[in-house]
């Protein structure tokens, strides 16, 4: 956030990411072109196309998604999903350990900087890792098709949220609910950008648990992390100031995901041919995002993911109805 | 629970998470690119042909592993030598690597008088060993 933040104040290059944009669906249309000819064996690739493909795309998709506030598997599972020949079911369990790798790369940096807070996301994870159990369950209980189908809706919902969705740097909470103050969950942090301590408390518990326990549900059902919902919850509904809602998002994702990707582990839905080089590809992307975000407009950034959910979301709902198979 | 200087940093139990979440991550990360590199370079032995991998990507997971015999379950750590499911070892530590920092969490908490965060880690860590011990998914 603080990089996004420093990004918005050096305008100008706006072409480079769009270049990455039409880079990434040309790339993905490439892709595409195999899985319209599925049926011809003869025509099958060498196997090493797909990972080499999903490190590249996925070395792309990290450029843009997590600089831009979006978790890495928000946007792997609909555009791999919707544009590689794997089945989803390998898709999510891919998308699952895509963004438990970001999250556990981010986690630990932001726990010790006090940006996550540990007391603060305990509970909150402890719900949603629980119903990220169901989800997964669920979902690899669903035909193919019906999970297209919700994949594209959760994932054009999504971009509603991130367009709708404001967001309050320090929200105004005039008062702990009863269980926040029996949970302790308060704090202290420094905002560098300022050098002030900043003091938070949260409000609306009761509905904060409530919430994560859905975001757990759609995490482990649709493999694509849970930082869109997570960070809406934290700052809008309780009332964690945006940098700490960030920061305990990304702790809050080590839990939930790991919940969900051992029933894919254990269902069979991992594979190391897609997952690996996925994982890796995304976490090498990322860190060519955060450098790039000190040149680029964050809001570039932003659209640019936005396109390619509407894109992406359109694509898994048009695959699931059978319009665009 | 009082609440602490910003300038104090972090509480020390979650600094003691930190850590130790960010060396489990790590290792888990560095197993499964150095097995996936072995299998990918022929170092391991490939479990599933090379040249059927393509095709078994597009089946359901249900005909996948009919077609390959994978086992379900922690039926692959059998396998672990084959260049496939070398890897998951990896991937399992990474999904596995906040079980030690929830467990080292719970004495900290409750020598700090906050029994609810300690009994929280218990529960959590009851979580991930449910979804762990493949218990939820078998029999399908």
């Amino acid at each position: 956030m603080v990089l996004i933040n420093r990004a918005c104040a050096h305008p100008g290059r706006s072409g480079i990411p769009w270049a990455l944009l039409a880079g990434s669906l040309i790339l993905l249309a490439v892709c595409a072109a195999p899985a319209f000819a599925a049926g011809g064996a003869e025509a099958e690739p060498p196997w090493w196309v797909w990972p080499l493909a999903l490190f590249v795309v996925s070395f792309l998709l990290g450029i843009v998604a997590i600089p831009a506030g979006v978790g890495g598997g928000t946007l792997f599972v609909p555009i791999v999903g919707g544009f590689f020949p794997f089945h989803v079911d390998f898709v999510r369990g891919a998308g699952l350990l895509v963004a438990l790798a970001g999250a556990l790369s981010a986690g630990p940096k932001l726990l010790r900087s006090g940006l996550a807070d540990l007391r603060l996301g305990l509970p909150l994870a402890l719900l949603a890792s629980a119903s990220s159990i169901v989800g997964a369950l669920v979902g690899l209980a669903l035909p193919a098709a019906a999970v297209q189908i919700a994949l594209g809706v959760a994932i054009l919902g999504i971009v509603v949220l991130m367009i709708t969705a404001g967001k309050s740097e320090q929200p105004d909470v005039a008062a702990s609910d009863p269980l926040a103050a029996a949970l302790a969950l308060h704090g202290v942090y420094r905002d560098t950008a300022t050098g002030e301590d900043v003091r938070w408390k949260v409000h609306r518990t009761p509905l904060g648990l409530a919430l994560f326990a859905g975001i757990g549900v759609l995490a482990g059902m649709f493999g694509i992390g849970a930082g869109w919902a997570n960070v809406p919850a934290l700052n809008l509904v309780m009332g964690a100031p945006l940098k700490i809602a960030a920061g305990t998002s990304s702790f809050i994702l080590t839990l939930v995901d790991s919940s969900a990707a051992w029933v894919y582990i254990n269902k069979g839905a991992v594979l190391a041919v897609i997952a690996v080089p996925s994982v890796v590809g995304m976490m090498l992307g990322a860190r060519i995002g955060v450098r790039l975000l000190t040149v680029l407009k964050a809001s570039v950034l932003r659209r640019m993911v936005l396109t390619l959910l509407v894109f992406a979301g359109v694509r898994a709902l048009l695959k699931g109805l059978g319009v665009w198979p | 629970m009082t609440e602490r200087d910003a300038a104090a940093g972090p509480p020390p139990e979650q600094l003691r998470y930190a850590a130790l979440l960010d060396r489990g991550a790590r290792l888990g990360l560095f197993v499964a690119v150095v097995c996936f590199a072995a299998y990918a370079v022929e170092i391991l032995p490939a479990g599933v042909p090379f040249a059927d991998v393509p095709a078994l990507l597009k089946l359901p997971l249900a005909d996948y592993l009919a077609a390959t015999g994978r086992p379900t379950g922690w039926g692959w750590l059998r396998l672990a030598g084959d260049g496939e499911f070398s890897s998951l070892v990896g991937i399992a530590i990474l999904a596995g690597c906040s079980l030690l920092p929830l467990a080292v969490a719970i004495p900290l908490y409750a020598k700090r008088g906050s029994r609810v965060h300690a009994i929280i880690c218990v529960v959590e860590i009851g979580i991930l060993l449910l979804a762990a011990s493949g218990v939820l998914t078998a029999g399908h």
